[in-house]
């Protein structure tokens, strides 16, 4: 029982890298980009890694697996701002905006 | 003053969070290594009041910001993932007040949209700067997050 929710928990993962990384080629500029890779980094991963969080459970393992999870998803969206905000700040400006808000 | 005990109690239950046994060994190296670090790390670690982290109303509504958290990261992924597979993208970078006045508030709410994938945070202020793959003007970036995370760190 436990094997099939690791299992199907493992393919839905997978399918959210793949889709992820499609996304990374098809948007078109870094900012829709990035949004893509937010969806591998914390769709895929933490989902693969909780499902290895079940399939551990109770051992030395599980712990540390769950302290995994919580820094990828203390030290992600950081790192994603800081990049973000270094891009906006040198001139890298999207290609397809319907609004901004942040000129005026 | 409290400063000091609540760094300890931290960095001593990450200790017993890895090392996860209760051997008196363990324990007692774990003790010395929580009091340097809490001498070290005390002044980095809280800006503000530490009874706030102490306060077991705040991890409620810390736990009932998480589920709500759970929900919309979930809608979130489905929502880009349909976007990549028909390409309608409509970005737009948004202006998102805040309410939020501490610094961990601001980084809770900061944080919490890029994780959002369709959201992402630009520049972080007074006022957040969003870069928003999905515009509509009727919907607000954050407003789940703001009404649920006040009541955790203000």
């Amino acid at each position: 029982m436990i094997d099939i929710v690791v299992q199907v928990m493992l393919y839905i993962s997978g399918i959210f890298a793949v889709i992820g990384s499609l996304g990374l080629i098809r948007f078109p500029d870094f900012y829709t980009r990035t949004h893509a890779a937010t969806m591998l980094s914390v769709g895929s991963v933490s989902l693969g890694l909780l499902s290895l969080f079940i399939a551990t459970f109770w051992s030395v393992y599980t712990l540390k697996i769950f302290v995994i999870i919580v820094f990828n998803l203390f030290t992600n969206p950081t790192a994603t701002h800081a990049i973000a905000e270094r891009a906006y700040k040198i001139g890298i400006t999207p290609k397809k905006l319907v609004k901004d808000e942040m000129k005026t | 003053m409290l400063k000091f005990p609540v760094t300890f109690l931290l960095a001593f239950g990450a200790w017993i969070f890895f090392t996860a046994t209760l051997d008196i060994q363990e324990l007692v190296a774990g003790v010395i290594v929580s009091l340097v670090i809490a001498y070290i790390a005390k002044d980095f670690i809280f800006h503000e009041k530490p009874s706030k982290a102490l306060n077991p109303v705040r991890w409620a509504r810390f736990v009932a910001y998480f589920f709500v958290w759970l929900y919309l990261e979930i809608v979130a992924n489905l929502d880009v993932a349909y976007r990549v597979a028909t390409g309608r993208i409509n970005p737009a970078i948004v202006k998102v007040p805040t309410k939020f006045r501490s610094d961990i508030g601001k980084s809770l709410l900061g944080n919490s949209i890029t994780l959002t994938p369709g959201t992402l945070t630009i520049k972080a202020g007074d006022n957040l700067f969003v870069h928003w793959i999905a515009y509509n003007k009727k919907k607000r970036v954050g407003k789940l997050f703001e009404r649920f995370g006040l009541g955790v760190t203000e």
